[in-house]
């Protein structure tokens, strides 16, 4: 079933690459956040209720801030041209023959460590959100 | 070995959307395909501690990015 997700991932960067309008490009990328949580929920069943959630609040907020943005700004026509640079990056594929670290047991909790400093994180970074964008 | 293909397609087609943008709002999306890289890397971990952690610093840098933007068109340089 992975390789599916695969193909449908494929599909929407490409879509994504391919389509001219800003806005369609992020609902694009929302459809992709979600394709990832599929495939999450796929190669671990354990993970589905906490990961879910996360995706999809992530999901929101990069859609609600991408549209945002989106529809305050517009589109110049200069075009950055670096076509030779995004091939390039398909000279990772040797590394799929590279034998990888065999499938270890799965931790399904949440270190209770990880809220106060992930809490800390986010207030930082929006303090300076507010900064950077209101100053 | 499909695990790999997708987190493959996932690097690479963020690399894509980021070198053929043609807006500073393609540059982010671009970025956020490789922060989904990120997140399914660390769920290929099978530790659901580094997914979220993973899934926290993408909300955090997308805040910033899409405040840095809102200051380059403030200041007109979009």
């Amino acid at each position: 079933m992975l390789w599916l997700v695969s193909v449908v991932a494929l599909l929407l960067i490409v879509a994504v690459i391919r389509v001219r309008d800003n806005i369609l490009a992020a609902i694009s990328l929302t459809f992709l956040g979600v394709s990832v949580a599929g495939a999450v929920w796929l190669l671990h069943p354990e993970f589905s209720v906490a990961f879910i959630l996360i995706t999809l609040v992530y999901v929101v907020a990069a859609l609600t801030l991408v549209i945002v943005a989106a529809a305050s700004l517009s589109e110049d026509g200069s075009t950055v041209e670096m076509r030779r640079v995004a091939l390039a990056s398909l000279g990772a594929l040797p590394f799929l023959l590279v034998p990888g670290a065999q499938r270890g047991a799965v931790t399904a909790s949440v270190d209770p460590l990880l809220l106060p400093l992930t809490a800390a994180l986010l207030l930082f970074s929006f303090i300076i959100a507010a900064r950077v964008s209101h100053d | 070995m499909t695990e790999l293909i997708f987190l493959l397609i996932l690097l690479a087609g963020g690399m894509a959307a980021v070198a053929v943008a043609n807006s500073l709002v393609r540059v982010i999306i671009g970025a956020e395909v490789g922060i989904m890289a990120g997140i399914w890397g660390a769920a290929l971990s099978g530790d659901l501690s580094l997914v979220a952690v993973a899934a926290v610093v993408g909300v955090a840098e997308t805040v910033l990015m899409v405040a840095a933007v809102y200051r380059l068109a403030k200041e007109g340089y979009v």
